[in-house]
């Protein structure tokens, strides 16, 4: 008894000394919270730790000193060993948009933080044993208390949710599961430690198999060490992309942009990359460049077409100017001249001419017609109904020698010398 | 009134429907299968990679004597004798083949030592270089893809369309589905020429039908298993009569980690290090309390029993045989003290009872004798005595359905109402019943899906067309 007496008095100066040592402790609980990712943890106030401390070393004190006077064997009532001020600043916390998570994070690294000084200290392993149960103890109790009393509190009002932090790191990994593009959180092994659905479905594998798993695996090996030299010598905060060949769970390659960002939490390095199946868009890419190709080379088509188009325009506006100096302007000066009975031959020869011309008919102008002298049209005319060459001869009072000549020269003139066309065949298609 | 045609339509993409797969796509033209997930491998793609096979080429390097006669004894021993014998032995009997075929047709890597998981009366267990089930899915993802049997991602079965003789004649699915969302995507309908194969595996996840089975199996326990291990596919076999084998035999493992989601590394930590060559203890006393390589029913009883918190131990010298240690240690899973008086005061264990544990069992191995909670005493079993050491902080989780539907050797459902097969409609792996009986040995999952699957691929592709 006397024994555990002194050894109590041990404790208890022990404690004191931890009582003095605030100082170096906060800074220690200040470094933790960084390290576990809480770079600006709320309620990090000097002062409000200082008085949140003691009350946690007169916690453990009064438990110790409580189990000493139960030592008789029956149990002790540890119940009331409470850390006081941690529970009474639940609502402080609440108020400043802490989560429960956070809040017992704040109250566990400074168990933490007491116990590792508590294993340092001069103290007789048992009794050390000992206090660090005590310490567990009174740490659960604590625990107990502020989850019951976060939970009892009636919710801060809804109006400061939206300044929430704690609401906010919720909204934050509830987009960072459902955003449509992958993400990837790296370490410095390049193992990823956090991945997004969406990134899982890329690579076709399951979140558990993503973790812990090399980011090189990921992707074709040439493409891979590239990545891990990029990464390398990034600086933090810097942002960058780049475009490798990745696998897909069943050995199917797919191309991908990759926009890799460092971020150093603690002393720990981490790169952050978000993934793009870039598959759509290179078909897309490709698709576009096969389509252009198909518009240039029909635009090529197209102009060849419209080129040939203009040629013929000109050809043939050249061919109506031709046809219209060679052919019907003389015919025009010999209507000036004729005598009225072949006048109206000619005018229908005109007229059908014109015609032809306006047209665009695929027939030849016959600017022979034109050419056609007054006598030569009466004997045309006159084989045109049907006569025989005697029947003109009769007709006309002229030799027989004569019409030979007439139709020697009209056949020469029409363009038919030469050709097997009956002359009163042809005559028959034309108005004369 | 079909929307499209295959030959054969194989639900699930697990190691059972990939290898209905590909025996089925050998032998016809057209395969296609249907994963509800947005990823390919279901279960098996996270589970530990263990495959159990008796008479192998590393038990004959070994000099390990085994047969398939002892295989099929451990699992009717485990099971309680539960097991379709008939079912059992085509496991037992067909387990080496699978091994060899994963090696020569798929290329699979397995380390060149066997593991001895608890139940099974010697080492016959191969690991995945990997250690992970992935190491068979991947493979298997890639010569599916050079076959040309595509897998459809998003698509959940959302019934099994009958003739009027009862047979199956294809399947009605929601396509672009949005696991769990039971409206999302739209409805197609899909023939069969030939049949439909259910490789949908097992409802660990399913809180509400595994309660229903088993209603021990609360809301708040965990399940090693992927979100999609749900039992709806189960159901429609019901609704088409297929019959219910033992569904209320649900397995936990007992080696999963309080301190991760799921399967997580852990459990591969325990299983191949912690309890073959460590302890595992019950915090409030220090004291061991069950054989640690005893099967997994019987762990998982002894773990639950009177609220025991369970730790096991594993020196330096056990800890090589744990393939995840490193991930374990990265994630906290897996905690290492320099003393056991560090390891103790971290888990708030007491001191000396944890001490003299350690001492009698170390003396136990030494002196060569019996340890009186059965554990088998292998030459090769150490005394826990070279610092550091190792922990890992266990609780059961839901791991295995052991009950399911019934199927013949062949692999074909067989209906409720006349005990005779449903006409084309086969089915493979977890969601069977009645192979394993009330426990599942470790590492013969492996070995069932893909010989059961390799059937029931056969068997679908030689139906005849119509």
């Amino acid at each position: 008894m006397r024994k555990i007496c002194e050894n109590g008095m041990k404790i208890m100066s022990v404690l004191d000394q931890f009582r003095e040592s605030k100082e170096k402790i906060f800074k220690d609980w200040l470094r933790q919270m960084r390290d576990a990712g809480y770079d600006n943890p709320r309620m990090t106030g000097r002062k409000d730790f200082r008085r949140r401390f003691d009350g946690l070393l007169s916690a453990l004190a009064l438990c110790l000193q409580k189990t000493e006077q139960d030592n008789s064997g029956k149990h002790d009532d540890a119940g009331v060993c409470l850390v006081q001020p941690m529970v009474d600043d639940v609502r402080f916390g609440q108020e400043r948009g802490m989560d429960l998570k956070l809040f017992l994070c704040y109250f566990k690294t400074m168990i933490s933080c007491l116990e590792k000084k508590m294993v340092q200290a001069a103290i007789p392993p048992l009794e050390q044993t000992n206090t660090i149960i005590k310490l567990r103890r009174v740490a659960d109790f604590t625990e107990m208390a502020i989850v019951a009393r976060w939970q009892t509190l009636e919710p801060v009002a809804s109006s400061q949710e939206i300044l929430n932090p704690a609401t906010l790191d919720k909204l934050l990994g509830t987009i960072f599961m459902s955003v449509g593009e992958g993400i990837l959180l790296v370490d410095e092994d390049f193992e990823i430690v956090r991945v997004n659905q969406h990134a899982c479905e890329i690579f076709g594998m399951q979140m558990q198999n993503m973790i812990g798993t090399n980011v090189r695996s990921l992707m074709e090996e040439d493409h891979a060490s590239i990545l891990i030299r990029h990464l390398a010598n990034m600086i933090e905060g810097q942002r960058r992309n780049i475009e490798v060949i990745c696998l897909y769970v069943d050995g199917k390659t797919f191309p991908a942009t990759v926009t890799t960002a460092r971020s150093d939490m603690g002393k720990k390095r981490y790169w952050s990359l978000i993934v793009r199946d870039d598959t759509a868009q290179k078909t897309m890419e490709t698709q576009l460049r096969h389509e252009k190709r198909q518009i240039e080379d029909m635009n090529l088509a197209l102009k060849i077409v419209m080129k040939s188009i203009e040629q013929d325009r000109k050809d043939f506006e050249n061919r109506v100017a031709s046809k219209i100096k060679t052919s019907l302007l003389p015919g025009l000066k010999k209507i000036d001249t004729a005598e009225a009975s072949v006048r109206k031959s000619y005018l229908a020869i005109l007229e059908q001419q014109l015609v032809a011309l306006t047209a665009g008919s695929e027939k030849e102008l016959n600017a022979g017609l034109l050419k056609l002298t007054k006598t030569e049209i009466e004997v045309c005319r006159m084989i045109q109904a049907g006569c025989s060459s005697k029947d003109i001869c009769n007709a006309m009072k002229i030799s027989y020698n004569t019409i030979q000549t007439h139709r020697k020269n009209i056949r020469k003139k029409l363009g038919l010398a030469g050709k097997r066309l009956n002359l009163h065949a042809f005559l028959m298609n034309h108005v004369l | 009134m079909w929307n499209e045609e295959y030959d054969i339509v194989i639900i699930g993409s697990g190691f059972a429907g990939l290898a209905a797969a590909i025996e089925a796509r050998k032998l016809c033209s057209s395969v296609v299968i249907l994963e509800k997930m947005a990823v390919p491998g279901g279960n098996s793609t996270i589970s530990g990679g263990l495959f159990a096979a008796a008479g192998s080429p590393l038990q004959a390097k070994e000099n390990i004597d085994d047969s398939p006669e002892l295989m099929l004894a451990d699992m009717l021993a485990a099971g309680n004798n539960y097991n379709y014998r008939e079912l059992a032995r085509i496991v037992a009997e067909r387990s080496t083949e699978a091994l060899l075929w994963t090696m020569s047709e798929l290329g699979v890597k397995y380390k060149p030592k066997l593991s001895h998981l608890g139940g099974h009366s010697v080492p016959r267990t191969y690991n995945t270089v990997n250690t992970s089930g992935a190491g068979i899915i991947r493979p298997m993802l890639v010569h599916l893809r050079e076959m040309e049997a595509p897998i459809r991602l998003k698509s959940l079965l959302t019934d099994l369309i009958t003739d009027e003789a009862g047979g199956v004649e294809g399947v009605e699915i929601r396509e672009d589905y949005i696991f769990p969302n039971r409206e999302s995507g739209s409805v197609k309908r899909i023939r069969a020429r030939q049949a439909v194969i259910l490789a949908t595996g097992g409802f660990s996840q399913d809180k509400e039908f595994r309660a229903i089975q088993n209603p021990m199996l609360t809301e708040d326990i965990e399940s090693t298993n992927h979100k999609g291990a749900t039992a709806e596919s189960l159901i429609l076999a019901l609704k088409a009569g297929a019959t219910p084998v033992q569904l209320s035999m649900i397995q936990l493992g007992p080696w999963a980690s309080r301190d991760e989601e799921g399967f997580g590394v852990g459990s591969m930590f325990s299983m191949l290090a912690g309890f073959p060559y460590g302890i595992l203890i019950d915090l409030r006393t220090g004291k061991r309390f069950v054989n640690e390589q005893a099967d997994r029913k019987l762990l998982v009883d002894a773990m639950l029993s009177s609220d025991r918190e369970s730790i096991a131990i594993v020196d330096e010298m056990g800890v090589q045989h744990a393939s995840t240690l490193n991930q374990c240690l990265k994630r906290g899973v897996v905690r290492k003290f320099d003393t056991i008086d560090d390891l103790a005061i971290a888990n708030q264990a007491p001191l000396l009872p944890l001490k003299h544990t350690i001492d009698s069992y170390n003396s136990l191995i030494e002196s060569g004798q019996d340890d009186h909670f059965g554990k088998p005493i292998p030459s090769d079993l150490l005394p826990i005595k070279h610092p550091p050491y190792y922990c890992i902080r266990l609780i059961s989780k839901v791991h295995h359905c052991m009950g399911g539907i019934r199927i013949n050797a062949r692999a074909q459902v067989i209906r409720i109402e006349d005990n005779q097969p449903i006409s084309r409609l086969y089915a493979a792996g977890e969601i069977t019943g009645g192979i394993h009986g009330a426990s599942r040995l470790g590492s013969n999952a492996i070995p069932e899906c893909l010989i059961f699957g390799r059937i029931a691929g056969i068997n679908a592709a030689s139906e005849a067309p119509r």
